[in-house]
């Protein structure tokens, strides 16, 4: 189920009890788009957000994760937009790219991210906190996952509740 | 102008090598802090770019290393960090950074802050 971030409440599809507040999805959706735009000077879109259970992996995509005691991002990259960026990153238009470089790239990217998405919801007392079903859920239960498309490729952030 | 940039991340070095090389100054590299420490004893580096994050010896741990010896009093460090936050900057500049900069950054802020700390090394 594809979710507006105009809609109100952000999310509650009926197997995910808790509630997410849309300024923590604003502020990931513009940490995403912060980091890409200062380190790869490339323009990116939200397509959509959409709730389900957490994914460790994606087949055939570049994933990464940068995890702490609260919460975990997922950063899904196929691999032509990844080698696009962090060729970006470096200013270079050689499309090969060693494997260690761009896991060193996506890794950075996701790092960044996370520091800038963790800043912004600091300041949001309500974080992750509402109605009071997350604290007996097991953990890594649930997911929402934010679309994007740069470069004309599609990719997605998984933000983990 | 000799610049030492400290990060874990190879392609992150690449990044700041870029604008060091734009400006015209000398670069050097070193992927933790205690390779930082020992290549300072060998080059008379002017500039350090410190990650925060990095194995066997942090940026933070680092620029206290540094600010405890007196052969190091004139460097000038810029903190680089995916850490952001007041609380951070605080921190760094109390270590002894002179500046700090949150990644991401764009390259020419990161020219503007290597030039300002120049100024201030001269």
């Amino acid at each position: 189920m594809l979710l507006n971030l105009s809609q109100q409440p952000i999310l509650q599809p009926q197997e995910m009890p808790q509630m997410i507040d849309r300024a923590v999805l604003k502020a990931l959706q513009d940490a995403t788009m912060d980091v890409l735009r200062c380190m790869c000077d490339t323009s990116v879109r939200l397509q959509g957000i959409q709730a389900q259970h957490w994914a460790g992996d994606f087949k055939s995509l570049l994933e990464i994760n940068a995890q702490d005691d609260e919460q975990a991002l997922s950063l899904s990259l196929p691999l032509e937009l990844a080698n696009r960026l962090i060729n970006r990153m470096l200013g270079a238009t050689h499309p090969i790219l060693s494997a260690e470089k761009r896991q060193d790239g996506v890794q950075e990217l996701i790092n960044m991210i996370a520091g800038a998405f963790s800043h912004s919801v600091s300041s949001l007392p309500q974080l992750l906190t509402l109605p009071g079903a997350l604290p007996e859920m097991p953990k890594a239960a649930h997911a929402v996952i934010l679309f994007f498309e740069a470069e004309g490729k599609p990719f997605s952030i998984q933000l983990r509740v | 102008m000799k610049i030492l940039a400290v990060d874990d991340s190879p392609l992150m070095r690449e990044v700041i090598r870029k604008a060091v090389e734009l400006l015209g100054y000398e670069f050097f590299e070193a992927a933790n802090g205690q390779e930082a420490l020992n290549l300072l004893k060998e080059q008379a580096i002017d500039i350090v770019t410190m990650d925060w994050n990095m194995p066997i010896l942090d940026g933070y741990e680092t620029v206290q290393v540094i600010r405890n010896n007196p052969t190091f009093a004139h460097l000038k460090i810029l903190m680089l960090s995916s850490r952001d936050g007041e609380m951070y900057r605080e921190k760094a500049l109390n270590a002894g950074a002179n500046h700090y900069m949150s990644k991401p950054f764009r390259q020419e802020s990161l020219m503007e802050q290597l030039m300002s700390l120049e100024r201030k090394a001269s």
